[in-house]
C-alpha cells in the first residue's frame, strides 16, 4: 500500500490520500483494489502521545464499533486507547510497531497500527477528512489550539 | 469553585484496592464531578502494568509467599503491594484533563507534591512522574484513560521492604537481584524512611485532600460510590480473575532483562554467544558493569572496569570499547538495548 503524495503543513507530513478522523488524530488509507484499509496516528496524535512505548492490539478478527477501542498505547506510564475511526474488522496487526513503538514517533504516516475491512465504508469514510485543503486547513487550526493550549511547542 | 468528590472507602482487598478507581473512571461522564479516591490495601499482593509480561515476575516466589498478581489498566511495571501503602487516584472527565501525557502528571501530581512538603519532606517532581526527595523515590505513579475519564494514580509508601520487592522479580542471576535490591534500597524510600514514621493514614488522606482541593480549585465534598459505580467496579473484578486478562496483551520479545528502578535508575542483564552482561544505571552514567566471558581471556574485566562511569549511551560505549576491536563490538551490541529505558 504505497502513498501517493504528500503535503506539509507547518513541521507535519500527511498523506494525501488518507482520510483524518479529526476526534482522535488518527488516519485510514484504503486500498480499493484490495478492499482494505490500514490506521494510523497523525502527526499531531503521535506528538502529543509523548514517547510511545508500546502497542496492543484486539485480536485479528475482532469486530470493532466506530468509537469502540481497537487496542491500547502506553507512552510515560500512561495508557491510553486507539479508537476505532470506522466500524471494521481487525485484519492485521502491524509487527513492526509492536516490536518498536518508537517508530509511531518518527513517521506516523508511514508506520500503520492496524490493517482493516471496514464494515460501512461507503457512509463512514465520509465522516472522516478527506482532501488536501480540508485536511490543510484542519490541521492549521489544530496546530494552532495545540500551541495555544501548550501541546506543542511553539 | 465547583466540587471535588471525595471517595474513601478505607481497608479494602488486593483486588478492590485496584478495581475501584479502575470502575470509578468507566463509570465518569463527561459532566461528572472529578473524583479524588483513596483505598488502603489490606492485604499484599503484585500489580503489574498493562503493557509488562507476567515473565517479569517470580510466579514460583509469588506463590510462595501467597501473593496473587493484578494487571492494572495503566502503565509501569510490577510492584510489591501490602498494608504499608495508600493508593489515591484523581479521577477527571478526558475532556478536562490535559491531553498531553507531561502536562497531566504535573498538573495532577502537582498537589501530591505539595502534600509531601506539607508533611515536611522536601518532594519534588522527578522525571516526568516520580515523586521523589532527591534521588529518592517516595512515590510512585501511573496514569490511563478509562472510557470518558483520566485518571492519575499514586502510592503513598509508608515503609517498603526491599529485599521482599526484589525476591518477587524475575531476573536471570542473583547477582543481577542483588544489584536490583542495592539500588533499590538507595532509590526507593518511604515516609518512614525519611524520618515520618509517626504519620498516619488520616493525617497524609486530609493532607491529600487538602492540597488537591487546594490546587485545582475545587471544593471537597464526602461521597460513597454509586449505584453505577459499584457495577463498574464489579465489572473490573470480574475482567481482573479472567487468565486471558492476567496474561495480558501480545507484547514484543525485548532483548536482555531490565528492572526500573525509579525514574533514571534502572538495571540490564543480557547474554549471548558465551558473553554474559549486567549493567545498572544511574542517571546518564553507568554506574556498575559486570562482563563474563572466559573466551575473552581477561578482557572482560578491563572492560567492565573501564565502562564504568562512562555516559550511558552507544556513542560513550563505543568510543570506550573501540580499543578492543571486535570483541569490543560484541559487548557494544549486547549492552546497546539496554542503554535506554524502555
Amino acid at each position: 500500500m504505497k502513498t501517493k503524495a504528500m503535503f506539509d503543513v507547518g513541521p507535519y507530513r500527511l498523506a494525501e490520500d488518507h482520510y483524518y478522523d479529526t476526534d482522535n488524530h488518527l488516519w485510514v488509507a484504503v486500498d480499493e483494489s484490495r478492499g482494505t484499509a490500514r490506521c494510523g496516528f497523525d502527526p499531531l496524535g503521535a506528538e502529543t502521545s509523548g514517547d510511545i512505548v508500546a502497542v496492543s492490539f484486539e485480536s485479528v478478527g475482532s469486530q470493532i464499533a466506530r468509537g469502540g477501542a481497537f487496542g491500547n498505547m502506553e507512552a510515560a506510564k500512561f495508557v491510553g486507547p486507539l479508537i476505532a475511526p470506522v466500524s471494521c474488522t481487525l485484519t492485521a496487526c502491524n509487527d513492526a510497531v509492536i516490536s518498536n513503538p518508537s517508530l509511531l514517533n518518527q513517521d506516523p504516516i508511514e508506520n500503520w497500527l492496524v490493517e482493516l475491512d471496514l464494515t460501512d465504508m461507503e457512509a463512514e469514510l465520509g465522516l472522516l477528512l478527506h482532501g488536501k485543503n480540508q485536511v490543510a486547513d484542519w490541521m492549521e487550526s489544530e496546530i494552532e489550539r495545540f500551541r495555544t493550549k501548550g501541546m506543542i511547542a511553539e | 469553585m465547583t466540587g471535588l468528590r471525595i471517595v474513601d472507602v478505607g481497608t479494602v482487598g488486593a483486588m478492590r484496592s485496584q478495581s475501584l478507581w479502575h470502575g470509578i473512571a468507566s463509570a465518569m461522564s463527561p459532566n461528572s464531578v472529578p473524583t479524588l479516591s483513596f483505598c488502603h490495601p489490606g492485604e499484599a499482593y503484585v500489580c503489574l502494568g498493562y503493557h509488562r509480561s507476567l515473565e517479569e515476575i517470580d510466579a514460583a516466589a509469588c506463590r510462595e509467599q501467597g501473593l496473587g498478581v493484578i494487571r492494572r489498566q495503566i502503565g509501569g511495571g510490577p510492584v510489591y503491594i501490602d498494608r504499608d501503602q495508600l493508593f489515591f487516584q484523581i479521577t477527571f472527565p478526558s475532556d478536562q484533563a490535559p491531553a498531553r501525557v507531561d502536562r497531566l502528571y504535573k498538573r495532577f501530581l502537582a498537589p501530591a507534591v505539595a502534600a509531601f512538603r506539607q508533611l515536611g519532606l522536601p518532594a519534588q517532581l522527578r522525571g516526568l512522574n516520580d515523586i521523589a526527595v532527591d534521588d529518592r523515590r517516595l512515590s510512585g505513579t501511573g496514569a490511563g484513560q478509562i472510557g470518558d475519564a483520566v485518571t492519575v494514580v499514586g502510592n503513598i509508601i509508608f515503609r517498603f521492604p526491599h529485599q521482599r520487592m526484589a525476591e518477587l522479580l524475575a531476573v536471570p542471576t542473583d547477582r543481577m537481584r542483588r544489584e536490583c535490591l542495592r539500588l533499590m534500597c538507595r532509590h526507593v524510600s518511604s515516609l518512614e524512611a525519611e524520618g515520618l514514621s509517626a504519620i498516619t493514614l488520616e493525617q497524609v488522606k486530609e493532607t491529600l485532600i487538602a492540597s488537591y482541593s487546594e490546587r485545582l480549585g475545587l471544593s471537597p465534598f464526602r461521597d460513597s460510590l454509586t449505584a453505577t459505580e459499584e457495577q463498574a467496579v464489579a465489572r473490573w473484578e470480574g475482567r481482573f480473575a479472567q487468565p486471558q486478562w492476567l496474561d495480558g496483551p501480545r507484547l514484543a520479545e525485548r532483548t536482555g532483562r531490565q528492572v526500573k528502578i525509579c525514574a533514571d535508575v534502572w538495571v540490564y542483564a543480557s547474554k549471548k554467544n558465551g558473553i554474559s552482561i549486567e549493567a545498572s544505571v544511574v542517571g546518564d552514567l553507568l554506574e556498575a558493569v559486570s562482563i563474563d566471558a572466559t573466551h575473552l581471556d581477561g578482557l572482560a574485566g578491563r572492560m567492565s572496569d573501564e565502562l564504568v562511569g562512562q555516559r550511558a549511551d552507544a556513542r560513550s560505549v563505543s568510543v570506550c570499547l573501540a580499543p578492543y576491536g571486535a570483541d569490543g563490538r560484541e559487548v557494544l551490541e549486547l549492552l546497546e538495548p539496554g542503554l535506554t529505558l524502555h
